[in-house]
Parts: C-alpha cells; sequence; structure tokens
C-alpha cells in the first residue's frame, strides 16, 4: 500500500544549522493510519507535524504527501497542495475573532474559490456535522472552548482532505469537551477513513492512536503499533 | 475571489471600526485640503479668465518693447516706436481682417473751469466698434475719421468732475474742444482702469497728447485675424513681418506680439502654477494621512500575525495575504477620498456664496478618488508585503 505520507532523512535546522529541531527523520504513514506524535517539549514533535502538514520546509531531506514531492514544490504550490490535502486543528484553535463560525469553517473555501453562496452551504454543513448547527453565526468569543475547537474541525475538513494533523486539540480544553473532541477525531479516522496525525502529551489521547512515535532530541526513538490495534 | 477578499477586508476594518475612522480621517483632512485649495486656484483661474472675456479671441496685439529673458522678462524700453508704415504692412497680410492703431499718454482735461490730468487713449474707431466688445452706458463710439468726439471711462463721466459729464456736453482736452458722444459702463475689476480713461480718435490724439504731436508712431497695434484661421500661424506671420521690417532678430525684438490664446496660456500658467503650490502645500497634510495608513495596517499586522498563519495554514496563498491587507488599506484611502471630496465640494459650493471664487472640475473630482486609493494602497503595499511573506509556523506561534 502506497504511504499517504513519507519523509526521508528529513533535517530541519535552526540558528545557522547549530540547532537540529529534526535530525535526520525518516517515517511511513499508511493511508488510513492513526498516527500519536510524542515527546517532551523541545523534542521536535511539533516542528515534525509542520513538516507533515507542508506547512514547514525540510532543512534537508524529501517529504512526499502520496507520490507528490512536498519538499520540491514552490511556496505557492505548497500553499495549494496544504489547502487541498491537509486539515490542520490546533491546540489554541487559531479562528478568525471577527468572523462567526460559518466564516472560519468557509474560509479555505474562499481560497478555494468557490462562490459564496456554495461555501457557505458546505461550512454550514459541516458545523452541523460536529454538532454546532445552531451556532453558525456565533463568533468565537461566544462559544466555549469545546465548541472553538469543534468549529476548528470543521474548518479542517473544509476542502476534504485526506489527511488531519492535529497539534495538541485537546491541549486547552476540559475533559467533557476534550472526550467530544477525541470522539470526532476517531469517527474521521473509522468512519471518514483519514489518515490521523496528532501531536499530544496526554496518554488518554494516545491510546486512540494505532501507532506511536516518541521523540527525543530531534529523532524518532521510538516507534510502535499500539496493542490490540 | 477579489470581492470575496473585498467582504473579508471590511469586516476586518468594521471590527477595529474606531481605529479605521481615525486613519480614514486622515485621508479626509489630505483630500478635503488638496481639493480645496486646487479648487481656489481652479476658481481664481475661472474668475481671471471670465473677466478678460472682453478679449476676443481672433485679436493679435503688437506693442512697442520686448519682453527679455535678460532683463529678467521686464519690457524692455521701445529701441523704436511702432508706426503707421508697421500698421499699414500688417493690415495687409493675407491672414489679417482689419486692424487699427493706438495712442496713449496723458493730457489736461477742463471740465466746467475744474482742471484734471486724464490719461487719453486714442485709437482707430475700428477697435472700439468692431474689434473689442466695450459696452457703453449711454451714446455712441467715435465714427470713422470723426473730429472733436470724445467717450468717456465711467468714472471721468461720474466721478472725477463735481459735475457729472453728460452726453452732448463739451469738454476741453489739450487745447482742443471736445464734444462727449459716449459714457463708457463701469468696468469690471480688471477693466477697472478703463473707467478713468478717455477715448478718442487717433488723429485727436495726436492734437492733445504732446509727444504724438509731430510723428506717426502708436504705442500698440490692434489685428483682427480672418475667420477660421490659425491664430498661432498668423501671430507668427506678423512676427516675421515685423521683425523683417524692423530690420531685427528675435533676440533683439523690439516689439511684443500678443493675442488673446497668448493671455490665456499665461493666465493658465499662473494659475497652474498656484494650484502646484497649493496643492502642494496640501499634499503634505495627505503625505501625514498616508502615515497614518502604513501606521495602521503596521499595527493591524503585528495584532494579527497569528490570524494569518492561520490563513496559510489552511491554504492561503501569500498573494491573497497581500490582497486582503491591500485591500484594507485601499478602502481607508477610497473612503476617506469621498468623504473628503463631498466635504470640498460643500466648502466650495459655501465659498462661492461668499464670495470666494472655486470651481472643482470633474477631473479634480476623479483625480482626487483615484488618488486616494492609490495613496491608500501604496501606504499599504509595504505593510502588506511584509504580512504576505511571514512565516507560517513562526507566525502561528506569535504571541
Amino acid at each position: 500500500m502506497e504511504a499517504a505520507l513519507r519523509l526521508k532523512n528529513v533535517k530541519k535546522m535552526y540558528l545557522d544549522g547549530k540547532f537540529a529541531a529534526l535530525n535526520g527523520v525518516s517515517l511511513d504513514v499508511e493511508r488510513e493510519e492513526f498516527l500519536i506524535i510524542m515527546g517532551r517539549s523541545g523534542s521536535g514533535k511539533s516542528t515534525l507535524l509542520h513538516i507533515m502538514g507542508c506547512l514547514d520546509t525540510p532543512t534537508d531531506g524529501e517529504v512526499y504527501i502520496g507520490k507528490v514531492k512536498a519538499s520540491s514544490l514552490s511556496r505557492d504550490e505548497l500553499a495549494d497542495f496544504r489547502r487541498k490535502k491537509i486539515g490542520f486543528v490546533f491546540q489554541t484553535f487559531n479562528l478568525i475573532p471577527n468572523l462567526d463560525s460559518l466564516r472560519n469553517v468557509a474560509l479555505p473555501l474562499l481560497f478555494e474559490g468557490i462562490e459564496k453562496g456554495e461555501r457557505e452551504k458546505k461550512a454550514a454543513k459541516l458545523l452541523e456535522s460536529v454538532g454546532l448547527g445552531t451556532k453558525l453565526h456565533n463568533y468565537p468569543n461566544e462559544l466555549s472552548g469545546g465548541e472553538r475547537q469543534r468549529v476548528a474541525i470543521a474548518r479542517a475538513l473544509a476542502n476534504n482532505p485526506e489527511i488531519i494533523v492535529a497539534d495538541e486539540p485537546t491541549g486547552n480544553l476540559d475533559s467533557a469537551s476534550a472526550k467530544h473532541v477525541l470522539e470526532i477525531i476517531s469517527d474521521l479516522h473509522l468512519k471518514e477513513k483519514k489518515t490521523v496525525v496528532v501531536v499530544t502529551h496526554e496518554q488518554y489521547v494516545a491510546d486512540m492512536g494505532e501507532r506511536i512515535i516518541y521523540m527525543k532530541d530531534g529523532r524518532i526513538s521510538q516507534d510502535g503499533k499500539l496493542r490490540g490495534k | 475571489m477579489i470581492a470575496d477578499l473585498a467582504e473579508y477586508s471590511v469586516m476586518n476594518l468594521r471590527h477595529r471600526s474606531m481605529r479605521s475612522w481615525l486613519t480614514i480621517i486622515g485621508i479626509v483632512i489630505g483630500v478635503f485640503s488638496i481639493v480645496v485649495m486646487i479648487s481656489i486656484a481652479q476658481g481664481l483661474d475661472k474668475y481671471i479668465r471670465d473677466q478678460l472675456s472682453f478679449l476676443s479671441d481672433d485679436i493679435i496685439t503688437v506693442n512697442a518693447g520686448s519682453v527679455s529673458a535678460s532683463t529678467g522678462g521686464g519690457l524692455v524700453a521701445a529701441a523704436r516706436d511702432l508706426t503707421e508704415s508697421d500698421l499699414n504692412a500688417l493690415k495687409k497680410l493675407p491672414g489679417i481682417e482689419t486692424g487699427g492703431g493706438a495712442l496713449a499718454g496723458r493730457a489736461k482735461m477742463n471740465y466746467r473751469n475744474q482742471n484734471i490730468s486724464i490719461y487719453v487713449d486714442a485709437a482707430d474707431p475700428v477697435l472700439f466698434t468692431e474689434m473689442f466688445t466695450w459696452e457703453l452706458e449711454d451714446g455712441r463710439w467715435m465714427r470713422e475719421n470723426e473730429r472733436g468726439a470724445v467717450v468717456l471711462g465711467y468714472s471721468v463721466a461720474h466721478d472725477v468732475f463735481i459735475h457729472e459729464v453728460q452726453v452732448g456736453q463739451r469738454v476741453n482736452i489739450g487745447n482742443k474742444s471736445f464734444t462727449v458722444v459716449g459714457v463708457a459702463k463701469k468696468g469690471t475689476a480688471l477693466t477697472s482702469s478703463m473707467d478713468s480713461l478717455v477715448f478718442m480718435t487717433k488723429e485727436d490724439g495726436r492734437e492733445v497728447i504732446p509727444e504724438f504731436a509731430d510723428n506717426t508712431a502708436v504705442t500698440e497695434i490692434d489685428l483682427k485675424v480672418v475667420s477660421g484661421a490659425n491664430i498661432s500661424e498668423v501671430q507668427s506671420e506678423v512676427t516675421d513681418e515685423m521683425l523683417r521690417r524692423h530690420h531685427v532678430t528675435e533676440d533683439e525684438k523690439d516689439f511684443t506680439v500678443m493675442s488673446s490664446a497668448y493671455v490665456a496660456e499665461q493666465v493658465g500658467n499662473i494659475t497652474g502654477a498656484l494650484s502646484l503650490f497649493l496643492g502642494g502645500i496640501a499634499a503634505i497634510s495627505l503625505l501625514v494621512g498616508s502615515i497614518g495608513i502604513a501606521n495602521t495596517m503596521l499595527m493591524s499586522i503585528m495584532e494579527r500575525t497569528r490570524e494569518i498563519g492561520t490563513m496559510k495554514a489552511v491554504g492561503a496563498r501569500n498573494g491573497d495575504i497581500m490582497d486582503i491587507f491591500l485591500i484594507e488599506s485601499g478602502i481607508i484611502g477610497i473612503v476617506g477620498g469621498v468623504i473628503g471630496l463631498v466635504l470640498s465640494i460643500v466648502v466650495s459650493w459655501g465659498m462661492n456664496q461668499f464670495g470666494v471664487p472655486s470651481s472643482i472640475s470633474a477631473e479634480v473630482m476623479a483625480g482626487a478618488l483615484a488618488f486616494s486609493f492609490v495613496v491608500g494602497v501604496v501606504s499599504g503595499y509595504v505593510p502588506a508585503r511584509n504580512a504576505a511573506e511571514l512565516n507560517a509556523v513562526e507566525a502561528l506561534r506569535y504571541e
């Protein structure tokens, strides 16, 4: 089976090469796989996630998304590719404060050039799917943390991407909200057949994955399947 | 796509409405100042041209002396006077329909034992009757070859003497007795100097103005151009003929040939320079306004760094980000321009009501709007480019 994501000896250097956030990471993520990335702060897990999500480019090495060599794409090609293939979920939600839920979710569709009526229709449907059908016109400051994260998930799904990358998606949520958000992410994997990559510190989040890698000093220190999966 | 980005930009501006309006006020003041200043200069231009409307646009005037750069633009004293023979020669040029000469000088005038010194404008009657449109309040102009007849300027008839002078009465000028055949209407601001003149035929003028008594000199020749002729070409022919007759080169010219078109051009040059000067001063306030836009955009981008990172994460290209911020700064510019223009129109109208000439042309209106939009876009360009080039990951980490 072709890998959804493939990293070959990826390095990411800072401070003129004096500091390696990633120091030769090679990794295959299969289609429809649910990958968990864990590690201490500064271990390189977020940098790895950004590179896997084409939000950042490696200093060295190759990144493939499906058959496309993402590490060779131009800045604009990378933006187009990211918009179509990858959905981001952040710990701090990163919703646009002066846009209501509907417009926040429709934002990727705006950049895709989809006509207003169609994108709002699609955004409303996505918000309904995450249980926010009654909050289409609420602004982020009118929503709870859990609701904001659900809006962010709906936005990540706007262009029906193949891969969902989430950076500490429950990090800012209470346990009830976190449970709800994790159920949605789990459904994306199980029902929607998305490839999901989640960075987390939380063991209960990690337990949802199929495979887990531990990062240490910019390298993968452990890589294994979770028991029973 | 642009319309959608514009909608998004408007939402951002509305979200920070206080700051947006304060920035817009900067542009309003700038555009208002420029348009009002230019409207004053344009109003003045229109006013002067209206006042000069008595100058027919088919008249060429030849004066003794020349305007020379070497004398700082002053009129060089006549090396030699214009003469009757110059007049006769010029009248024969193909582009000339008719013409006349004029003399001017001081003379003594007596009416009911009151003596005053007046300025006499003595000319061929054709100048008064066919070439210039000076109107009379009473009587008529002198006829061809008529002797002993004068037309008085308004002030001479009404103000100068203790007793008003009326048509049909007799006055003495120099040592000669004249019958008043007409009184001129009160002149407008620019022609009010005519009010204190006395008009007579050239022949009578030679009798009463001492310096023209024993010669054929004239101080001015006025020529009417044939209908349909190109006045600039005829003006050149007149100049060439005068150079030939006076045996001088262009640099040694001892005469000046002017047409109403030339006068209009000079007026245009002066009011144009005035527009530029006043507009330039006012442009400083627009410059301050544009710095305000740049400052607002820079602040906005700093505050929205994470937002920019998010937009990049969801697939915005650098060009999209740049468009969003350019549209925002452009909107600030154009809204400021529209409000500034409306205010200037109101103020210009008010100035006209109080007698201050002010006129805003369609070109100035269109220019002000286009300029304000350009100012907005240019001021926002560098901040927008900075926003577009932000690194997405760093932008997302920005606190």
